[in-house]
């Protein structure tokens, strides 16, 4: 008995707590059992409440018909999370329609007042076919050709995209819908979709196919179901077709024997599998305009760069953390940012990129540097420029990031830095000191005072070559007079002798033999004097012979020379009678030894 | 005739003791740089580097240099931590006394702080031999090495075209040699200077310089040098230097990071 009460207990508790955390807000919504319906056909609205109101003023329902309601229901939940209780209690209000004409309609909302506030809920569209439209138009479609093949077939799969143009680099959004009549009872969920090629491809996270949607196709009343969603990006211009791809697909098709069988098992089923081939697409994809430098792949809208830098004044070999963001809507993942130039006395490695979608088509890549100043000074961090395509302007647009000035402090307990270079080798030269300073007292001279740049080092040269000169010319001078005197002894020899040899002919006619020999004496040796530059008191036979010689005279010539001058000297001391006195013949001789001399001594 | 005698003994008289004025004033202030000399090794002894590195200094500006001057502000600059400056007067001094081995010993310890590891292209052997006999004496001992075979060889000439001796052929050669002699030591002198003169080295004295393509600040970073390292000026543009580093690499570099070895 006491564990019954204590559950009642708990189970009042319970309630009772329950009643504390009821929602202090109304949730009210509105949903209809399918959007799409036949003209006849019946349909429900639920008004969905979290809290028990009194009374839901329900909108007119025009254009349809009201065939009953509301039936109530309720539902609640109740969730232990962590200790915590939460309890969902919902109340439905459900009414029932009927279609009455076609047409597109939209259902008011309805209101409830609550706590003393009017909520309203939201509004409901629903399509209303004419049944009569979907039995004629096979017949008008089969003219349509390509339609004809949509909606001749009772199951299809379709490939939409949102765009069947698009830029290089403009996502377009593709989807895979399955239309079909008949029920659809399985498909194959890893089918090959087709191949894009030149595409990016992303996938887009869709939930499960559970229940398909009713769809209004040209008139006709077809349950879709979104198969696959995905989104591309064009890498190259040109027309791409895209080839349709298959699909196996399972439908249950119910026969109808017309029978009275029917009557006991209902119709017949039978599971059918198909093969269902897609429709095949175009598209065109433009090539962007000519780029500036700064443009690295963005092309989309709203597009914008950020840069963050965590400090400004840093310590040597202390990382900074450099952060560029590039967000919007278009290709974010695949822009990339220029190249930066890091000041080349700061250590930098290759950025961490992070990427984080916002919606389908639009996110945040951000690009983190870690920058680390090994050495004290001040460097900058240039401003980086972006160029994006505008898909709005059909243009490029760039922006800009700031600049930043970084103060590299040096750290105190760095000492690495300074040994950073030293190999081991070195280090143990560290360990030593320098020697010390010399303390002796020294010579000091100005500096840059050299001989060399002086000109009194080149006048020396200039003096002493000057008077090298002087003295050569001097010299030079004083042994032309020289020679001159020799050539006018010369040249006169010849003279002085002739004149002689005159006189000496005279005296042949006096007949004065004694002086005769002494004048013709004189005579030859005043011209070997002369002629051989024999001074006179050199002047003997032996230096007249040698000089003769040296001169290149004929032997026989010298030899006549001579003995002519041994007659000459022994004619004058000797005795009259003993000497020739063919005097004339003497006279002749001389003359010829003197013109012969003449022609073979040559200087 | 007798005044103007006299006069000339007075102008002598009176450029005798200019002479011995300017004589003594210049060793009066020679004595005087010594003594500053000696005052800053005097601080350096006592660890006050800064204010020996100051009177130093002081006597550089004066016109005065000396290559244990130039040791000494080194080894200034290298207690302080200023390896840049150290290899900078090091290689200063170095250019007087190429082979000074304390110079030579203090600059590879300071050039051991620096960051810059640059292979050297090794210099055609017969250019370093070359070079290190240009080295072997200053200057101006080259320039009198010069002028005195000169000398030698004008007498030899004279000699010859007066006197007619047995020895011609020797002297002849001597003559031949001692201009050849003369020539060289000539050009050797003027090498020595311009080693010490041309400017075509310098070192960078900040902690780290980018090296640029164009002589701008807009120019592309080449290459990053370090404090202490020694470049060749090639050319000057405005207030830029063209530069080389001793493996081949060449670039840009703004006046105000260097310092040149002069």
């Amino acid at each position: 008995m006491k564990k019954y009460f204590y559950i009642i207990i708990s189970a009042i508790f319970i309630i009772s707590y329950n009643n504390k955390i009821k929602s202090q807000n109304l949730e009210f919504q509105a949903y209809v059992s399918s959007k799409v319906v036949k003209v006849g056909e019946q349909f429900t609205i639920t008004y969905q409440l979290n809290n028990k109101v009194d009374n839901i003023n329900i909108p007119s329902f025009d254009n349809f018909q009201l065939l009953g309601g509301p039936s109530v229901s309720s539902s609640s939940s109740i969730q232990i999370i962590n200790g915590k209780v939460s309890q969902e209690t919902s109340y439905g209000y459900t009414y029932y329609l009927r279609a009455i004409k076609p047409g597109k309609f939209t259902i008011p909302p309805a209101t409830v007042a609550w706590k003393n506030k009017t909520y309203q809920c939201n509004t409901i569209e629903i399509e209303v076919v004419d049944e009569k439209s979907i039995q004629q138009t096979p017949s008008s479609n089969e003219k349509k050709g390509n339609t004809s093949n949509i909606t001749g077939e009772k199951i299809f799969v379709r490939v939409h995209v949102d765009k069947a143009e698009a830029y290089i680099g403009e996502p377009i959004t593709v989807w895979i819908k399955i239309y079909t009549k008949l029920s659809l009872s399985g498909y194959d969920q890893n089918f090959k979709e087709p191949l894009f090629p030149g595409f990016y491809k992303e996938n887009v996270d869709i939930p499960p196919l559970t229940n398909l949607e009713r769809e209004n196709i040209e008139g006709e009343i077809f349950y879709t179901g979104l198969l696959r969603k995905f989104i591309l990006y064009p890498q190259k211009s040109g027309e791409i077709n895209i080839e349709p791809f298959f699909i196996d697909v399972v439908v249950r098709k119910t026969m109808r024997r017309g029978d009275i069988f029917d009557e006991f098992f209902g119709p017949m089923v039978s599971d059918e599998q198909m093969t269902l081939k897609s429709n095949s697409l175009k598209l065109k994809i433009k090539p962007l305009p000519p780029s500036p430098n700064s443009f690295t792949g963005g092309v989309g809208r709203n597009f914008n760069i950020k840069s963050y830098i965590d400090k400004n004044i840093v310590k040597t070999n202390d990382a900074i953390s450099y952060k560029i963001t590039i967000s919007g809507n278009g290709n974010i993942k695949l822009i990339e940012l220029p190249e930066i130039k890091f000041p080349s006395n700061v250590e930098s490695y290759d950025p961490k990129i992070n990427f984080k979608k916002t919606g389908e088509t639009s996110g945040t890549k951000s690009f983190e540097y870690i920058l680390i100043p090994r050495y004290p000074g001040k460097f900058d961090l240039p401003s980086i420029e972006v160029s994006f395509f505008d898909l709005d302007k059909k243009n490029y647009i760039s922006y800009k990031t700031d600049s930043y000035t970084i103060e590299v402090e040096k750290s105190p307990g760095d000492t690495s830095l300074i040994y950073t270079g030293i190999s081991k080798e070195d280090v143990k030269i560290v360990g030593k000191d320098i020697r010390y300073i010399y303390t002796k007292n020294i010579k000091l001279f100005k500096k840059n005072d050299f001989l060399f740049s002086k000109s009194i080092f080149y006048i020396t040269y200039l003096l002493l070559s000057l008077f090298l000169i002087l003295y050569i010319i001097f010299r030079k001078q004083a042994i032309r007079k020289r020679e001159d005197i020799y050539f006018i002894k010369i040249s006169r020899a010849n003279k002085i002798a002739r004149k002689r040899l005159k006189y000496a002919k005279k005296l042949i006619k006096e007949n004065k033999t004694q002086e005769f020999y002494e004048e013709i004496s004189h005579a030859l040796w005043g011209y070997l004097s002369d002629k051989l530059l024999i001074p006179i008191a050199l002047l003997n036979r032996e230096n007249v012979y040698n000089e003769l010689k040296q001169k290149n005279v004929d032997n026989e010539q010298i030899e006549k020379t001579l003995k002519l001058l041994d007659m000459c000297e022994f004619a004058r001391f000797a005795p009259i009678n003993t000497i020739s006195t063919d005097l004339q013949n003497t006279y002749n001789n001389s003359m010829e030894i003197i013109i012969e001399l003449e022609q073979q001594i040559k200087y | 005739m007798n005044w103007s005698n006299k006069l000339n003994i007075k102008t002598m008289k009176k450029v005798f003791l200019i002479y011995i004025y300017i004589i003594l004033s210049s060793i009066l202030y020679a004595s005087k740089l010594d003594s500053l000399f000696q005052q800053a090794n005097t601080f350096y002894a006592k660890g006050d580097y800064q204010k020996a590195i100051k009177l130093y200094d002081s006597i550089i500006k004066k016109g005065y240099v000396s290559p244990y001057l130039y040791y000494n502000l080194g080894n200034a600059y290298y207690k302080l931590g200023k390896f840049g400056y150290a290899i900078l007067n090091y290689e200063k001094g170095l250019l007087y006394t190429p082979y000074d081995e304390n110079l030579r010993y203090n600059l590879e310890l300071a050039k051991a702080h620096t960051i810059d590891k640059i292979e050297e292209i090794p210099e055609f052997f017969l250019k370093k031999w070359y070079r290190s006999f240009v080295n072997l004496v200053p200057s101006n001992t080259w320039a009198i090495i010069s002028l005195s075979f000169f000398i030698l060889f004008i007498t030899c000439i004279i000699f010859l075209i007066t006197y007619e001796t047995k020895i011609k052929t020797l002297l002849f050669n001597i003559a031949i040699l001692s201009i050849i002699f003369s020539i060289i030591s000539f050009i050797n002198a003027g090498k020595r200077k311009n080693f010490i003169t041309a400017k075509k080295y310098a070192i960078i004295v900040v902690p780290s310089v980018n090296v640029k393509s164009t002589p701008n600040e807009y120019g592309n970073d080449v290459f990053i040098l370090h404090e202490g390292t020694k470049v060749e000026i090639i050319e000057s543009i405005g207030n830029w230097k063209n530069i080389k580093i001793s493996d081949g690499n060449e670039g840009y570099l703004p006046l105000n990071t260097i310092e040149i070895i002069e």
